[in-house]
């Protein structure tokens, strides 16, 4: 590979906002046929060097060399031109057409005005063919599973011609299937001579994919190696700066007290015959592959999905989930997988963000004082080291994933709630936001007696919080873990 | 995007000069208006007297008083297009009842169909759930063709209810006291109390405000309610001013509402707006339509005057926006 | 956004039909004849105008003759557009005592609201246009439309009697009951006219309701159709829109040729159908292009204190093919 040609070539590269210089000089090489792992915490620098790369900002200071000639800057424009595209884990396709129609997206070929139907089911039909990839080109792309809509994406770049992909966190909302896929895919276009920049979070992701692996730190680019000759420490030290402990089992506690009962709850199609419980200040989590339907079991349980049968019990009492507006009047609290759609207030600050389910607590005649609310957030934001540059005031759509999730964690904590259910709560968050939020989880369930209640899809996440493990497979129970049982070969061995 | 994680909450000191640096969402409207008063003050001689003042705060007045509940409508995501048939109907109802029964049944027969109309409004959104746009659309249809009704098509005179619409307490003109006292009391239910912020998330993402607990469709639904009252109102005012009820005298208000609550930077798709904003964007409109009358430009440049200071106004908002973006 | 739109068109509709004299005085024997006003006779005087809607044809055209007679009598005019809507009349009136206004006319829509309106303004004289506005005005100028139905139905009695020997099979009348008294003036006035040259209508007499285009388009063709071997029969209509509906639905069966019209209004876009339809025998015209040959010479008679008659009524002439072109000769390049 030493061998290949280089598509790519930053040098130099500094980027100011304000006079704030966020990238340090940066260098970075992309050659053809070759995958760049690009790693580092949310806010190290990874989005404005991309963004660098699509021609979306432009660098303060600093050299672009795209195959050999030396660009000044490159616009939005000029990047398209030379090839370059951007994958982003958000899609941005049309989900009323049909996946032909989708990979032409706006470019459709047309022969005297008229789309040319023909040339377009054509050349869709070669472009997933040389994807390796199988989906009916008149599928409707909203019928199809996010990974898929993904591949779209990396077809319609392909169909104009793309010599760089830039994939920004693709795989944060894949099933491990799909990420299979996506490996496939990437590989195919690898052996077609694209380079590819690599954003992930996964590090396990990194020896499977990449040639080389890129880390960045606080603007600066802290390690760069083949990815064969580094190891998964190297890779969490250059990121963090120092040493991280390993994935050590927690303490376990051992409560009495049942919170949380639920009895062969069904939903009617997803899960069916779910039972357990969650006692005073535990922490149980239901890990199970994306669609295997742990997160709708949460769901249900908090009045979002109608369920067939089944009883839920809140501290022996029975509890019929009507409306989520019940459920946080029973003092039942729920996080979203879905954060912009669910779960912030987009415009609106941190400290209401956080405040927002205890309005009716913190009210004296419907009056919520700001200091009560900036005052919560205070207490929050050191306990879950929330970094909100601008204060309180500041408006929570600016924050960082990562910040923004803790932001939402405290809103239930600061509502005192009893049961806490929650989705994919570290999904697209920073390994040292992950490990600040893993900890105030443990600490208030044994602090306020809170039960706590996960869905996810990350064995890792499951080993480093669980004091009991339920795996889901196929929307039932199939095993149930404790102790040091809690461990990574059992929970996949068991959920598929 | 945040440089460094850092263990500490920030400093009050440094909070506060980050937001000096920031552009405060109102100053280009304030800076318009004042570039209005100046430019108009040159232009004409009889713009700067109290009495012209008192008569462009008169006429923003019965506007205002709709505009302050369409202001927590707008920033909920929601819209009520009906306000000005809703006006037109009440001072039908105030001048035919006032006539017959006196000013006090007249006035609560007015605070009665606001009540029931916006109770109405309010049970066709959250409870059958249609649109609240195509709603209250319906509504300025059916409303005006009621006004038209009650008249039998024609004007009603009113007898001796004058003082609602223009007395002058302290030579200020009643109308413009109620707005005021409406004015702030909005504000404050917009920004200090449970109610007001509800509203706020409610417009800034819907479904979250339900599962954070927040009783969504109450709030849309009292909303509503407040919004038909205060068209009611503004209608009593009008007709006490004109000593007439008259079925197209509410024609087109929910235009003027809609206009200055964006003007004053409230966002059509919820979660962004302040009742300060909407009695900027008032005061914009109004001076800008009283200083062209006073200027004798001629009616077909004034409209195409106001269409686009509109736009050069919401223009001057997105600019600001983007400063704002760039500087974050 | 079309609703509003759909709404306001209403509106005008109703204002249209309507706004002609709504607010009836007794028929008066004095027509007046418009006076051309003196240059230099208003030199030094600012008055005021409140306008009926700019948007609308027939205020528009009052506004330009006011403003047209105001410049030849040295006046400064100014011009303050009601759009319909006494709300914006009653700001007018405020900017009105403002700029010290020292005479106005008021052609302001809503008559029950005037006396809000003449307080708010200044206290000087006030001619009021075709809508009462008491109690400042000094005189109302306007339409008589009494008079003016009889001027049409007269001139389409003497062309039945020239013709016919004053035989007809039927008088169709097409009405706008929405506007109340001002319908019973016109027709009244129609029957008042062809009565005093052909003798009773009495059972002849056919009432639809059926004002404006379309209505008078749908349901022209039904009386017709009830009326198969009809060959002479006499239409008017409260203004020139019914005729022109009336027209169309005959032509649509062939049968253009049976009936005889009077309108009121002669509005130039009805100009062209007059001069060459010569089944359209009448139309009475309002001259709103001339009003300000009646309301600045009197409004500045009033401010130097002369008297001026209370009733200056609006001379009102029948129009027809023959002179449709000499009353309005800016019509005819437009019809050619």
């Amino acid at each position: 590979m030493s061998t290949s040609t280089e598509l790519i070539r930053l040098e130099g590269v500094k980027k100011s906002y304000n006079g704030v210089e966020v990238l340090h000089g940066v260098d970075l090489s992309v050659n053809a046929g070759e995958v760049v792992a690009l790693l580092g915490e949310n806010g190290a620098g990874k989005s404005t060097l991309v963004k660098i790369l699509a021609g979306d900002i432009s660098p303060t200071q600093g050299k672009i060399k795209v195959n050999g000639v030396e660009y000044a800057g490159l616009d939005v424009y000029g990047a398209r031109d030379l090839g370059i595209r951007m994958i982003f884990q958000e899609l941005n396709d049309a989900p009323s057409l049909t996946v032909a129609e989708n990979i032409f997206l706006g470019q459709w070929p047309t022969t005297g005005g008229k789309i040319a139907w023909k040339e377009l089911r054509d050349k869709a039909q070669e472009v997933l063919d040389r994807l390796e990839v199988h989906i009916p080109l008149d599928a409707e792309a909203g019928s199809l599973r996010v990974g898929e809509r993904q591949l779209l994406e990396i077809a319609r770049a392909l169909i104009q011609n793309a010599k760089i992909l830039v994939l920004d966190e693709p795989s944060a909302a894949l099933s491990n299937i799909e990420v299979e896929r996506l490996f496939n895919v990437m590989s195919q276009l690898k052996s077609q001579g694209v380079g590819m920049v690599y954003i992930t979070h996964r590090l396990d992701e990194v020896s499977r994919v990449a040639d080389q692996v890129q880390v960045l730190r606080d603007g600066n680019s802290v390690l760069t190696k083949d990815a064969k000759d580094v190891t998964r420490q190297d890779m969490v030290t250059a990121m963090l700066g120092h040493e991280a402990s390993g994935n050590v089992r927690p303490v376990v506690s051992k409560p009495k007290k049942v919170v949380l009962e639920i009895d062969n709850l069904s939903d009617g199609h997803i899960f069916k015959d779910i039972s357990l419980n969650v006692k005073e200040g535990e922490v149980v989590t239901l890990f199970g592959k994306i669609g295997s339907g742990t997160s709708e079991i949460l769901e249900s349980i908090f009045g979002l999905r109608q369920i067939v049968s089944g009883e839920i019990k809140i501290s022996g009492e029975i509890f019929t989930p009507e409306s989520p507006e019940d459920s946080t009047s029973r003092k039942i609290g729920f996080l979203p997988a879905d954060r912009q759609r669910l779960g912030s207030f987009a415009s609106r600050s941190v400290a209401e963000n956080l405040s927002v389910s205890s309005w009716n607590k913190m009210a004296k005649f419907g009056f919520v004082k700001k200091e009560t609310e900036e005052k919560a957030f205070g207490r929050w934001a050191e306990a879950l080291s929330i970094s909100a540059r601008r204060g309180p005031s500041q408006e929570i759509a600016t924050l960082s994933g990562g910040n923004q999730q803790k932001v939402l964690l405290g809103r239930w904590f600061e509502a005192q709630v009893n049961v806490l259910l929650l989705v994919e709560p570290t999904r697209g968050v920073d390994v040292g936001a992950r490990r600040d939020i893993y900890n105030i989880i443990r600490q208030q369930a044994k602090e306020s007696g809170v039960a706590v209640l996960i869905a996810t899809s990350d064995y890792e996440e499951v080993v480093l919080i669980a004091d009991r493990a339920l795996v889901i497979s196929r929307g039932e129970i199939s095993a149930e873990f404790t102790d040091d049982h809690v461990h990574a070969s059992n929970l996949i061995a068991a959920s598929s | 995007m945040e440089k460094l994680r850092s263990k500490k909450v920030p400093q009050n000191s440094e909070e506060g000069a980050k937001r000096q640096r920031k552009i405060p969402d109102s100053a280009p409207l304030i800076a318009v208006l004042i570039l209005m008063i100046m430019y108009f003050s040159f232009a004409s001689e009889y713009f700067l007297q109290v009495e012209n003042f008192r008569n462009i705060l008169a006429n923003a007045a019965v506007t205002g008083i709709v505009c302050i509940p369409s202001t927590f409508l707008i920033i909920a995501g929601h819209i009520d297009l009906s306000v000005g048939s809703a006006a037109a109907v009440s001072g039908m109802i105030l001048a035919q009842v006032v006539n017959a029964h006196g000013i006090v049944i007249g006035l609560l027969a007015v605070l009665l169909f606001g009540l029931a109309f916006g109770c109405f409004n309010g049970v066709i959104v959250t409870m059958i759930g249609v649109n609240s746009l195509i709603t209250t659309l319906g509504g300025l249809g059916f409303l005006y063709g009621v006004a038209l009704l009650i008249g039998n098509g024609q004007t009603v005179g009113m007898n001796d209810f004058e003082w609602l619409g223009t007395a002058q307490p302290v030579g200020i003109p009643l109308p413009v006291v109620i707005f005021a006292g409406l004015a702030l009391l909005g504000a404050i239910t917009l920004r200090y109390t449970k109610f007001g912020r509800s509203i706020y998330a409610i417009g800034s993402n819907p479904n979250a405000a339900r599962v954070v607990g927040i009783r969504s469709n109450r709030i849309i639904f009292q909303t509503f309610v407040l919004s038909a009252v205060a068209s009611a109102l503004a209608g009593a005012v009008l007709t006490s001013q004109l000593s007439a009820g008259s079925p197209n005298s509410g024609l087109g208000l929910e235009l003027q509402v809609v206009t200055a609550i964006v003007l004053g930077g409230a966002s059509l798709a919820g979660g962004r707006g302040s009742i300060f904003g909407t009695v900027l964007g008032l005061l914009i409109v109004g001076v800008l339509n009283n200083g062209l009358i006073l200027m004798d430009v001629p009616t077909f440049w004034q409209r195409i005057a106001q269409g686009l200071m509109l736009i050069i106004a919401v223009s001057f908002d997105s600019i600001r926006a983007k400063l704002n973006n760039t500087r974050a | 956004m079309k609703s509003k739109i759909n709404l306001r068109s209403a509106a005008i509709g109703v204002f249209i039909a309507a706004i002609v004299g709504s607010t009836m005085q007794p028929a008066t024997a004095g027509q007046y004849e418009f006076r051309k006003a003196v240059p230099g006779s208003g030199k030094g005087i600012t008055i005021g105008l409140i306008g009926l809607d700019d948007a609308i044809g027939f205020g528009k055209d009052v506004h330009d003759s006011i403003e047209r007679e105001a410049k030849k009598a040295g006046a400064k005019l100014i011009f303050c557009d009601s759009k319909l809507d006494a709300a914006k009349a009653l700001n007018c009136a405020k900017t009105f005592k403002l700029k010290k206004v020292q005479g106005y006319l008021n052609f302001q829509p809503v008559a029950s609201a005037s006396a809000s309106i003449c307080k708010a303004g200044p206290k000087v004289p006030v001619i009021a246009i075709d809508i009462e506005q008491d109690p400042c005005q000094k005189a109302f100028m306007g339409a008589d439309n009494s008079f003016a139905g009889e001027v049409t139905g007269k001139a389409l009695g003497n062309y039945f009697k020239k013709t016919f020997n004053c035989q007809f099979d039927s008088f169709i009348s097409l009405e706008d009951y929405g506007v109340g008294v001002v319908n019973a003036a016109r027709m009244g006035g129609y029957r008042t006219g062809f009565e005093s040259v052909c003798g009773k209508i009495g059972d002849k007499l056919i009432q639809i309701d059926a004002g404006r285009l379309e209505p008078a388009l749908a349901k022209m063709k039904d009386a017709l159709t009830t009326l198969p071997n009809a060959k002479k029969i006499a239409v008017v209509a409260i203004n020139d829109e019914g005729i022109q509906g009336a027209f169309a639905a005959a032509k649509a069966i062939g049968r253009d040729g049976d009936i005889y019209a009077g309108s009121q209004g002669a509005a130039a876009s009805a100009h062209c159908d007059i001069a060459k339809n010569k089944n359209w025998i009448g139309a009475t015209a309002y001259f709103p292009e001339r009003y300000g040959e009646i309301g600045v010479p009197y409004l500045l008679d009033l401010i130097k204190g002369k008297q001026v008659p209370f009733q200056l009524k609006i001379k009102h002439v029948a129009v027809n093919a023959d002179n449709v072109f000499k009353l309005f000769p800016a019509s005819k390049a437009k019809c050619a």
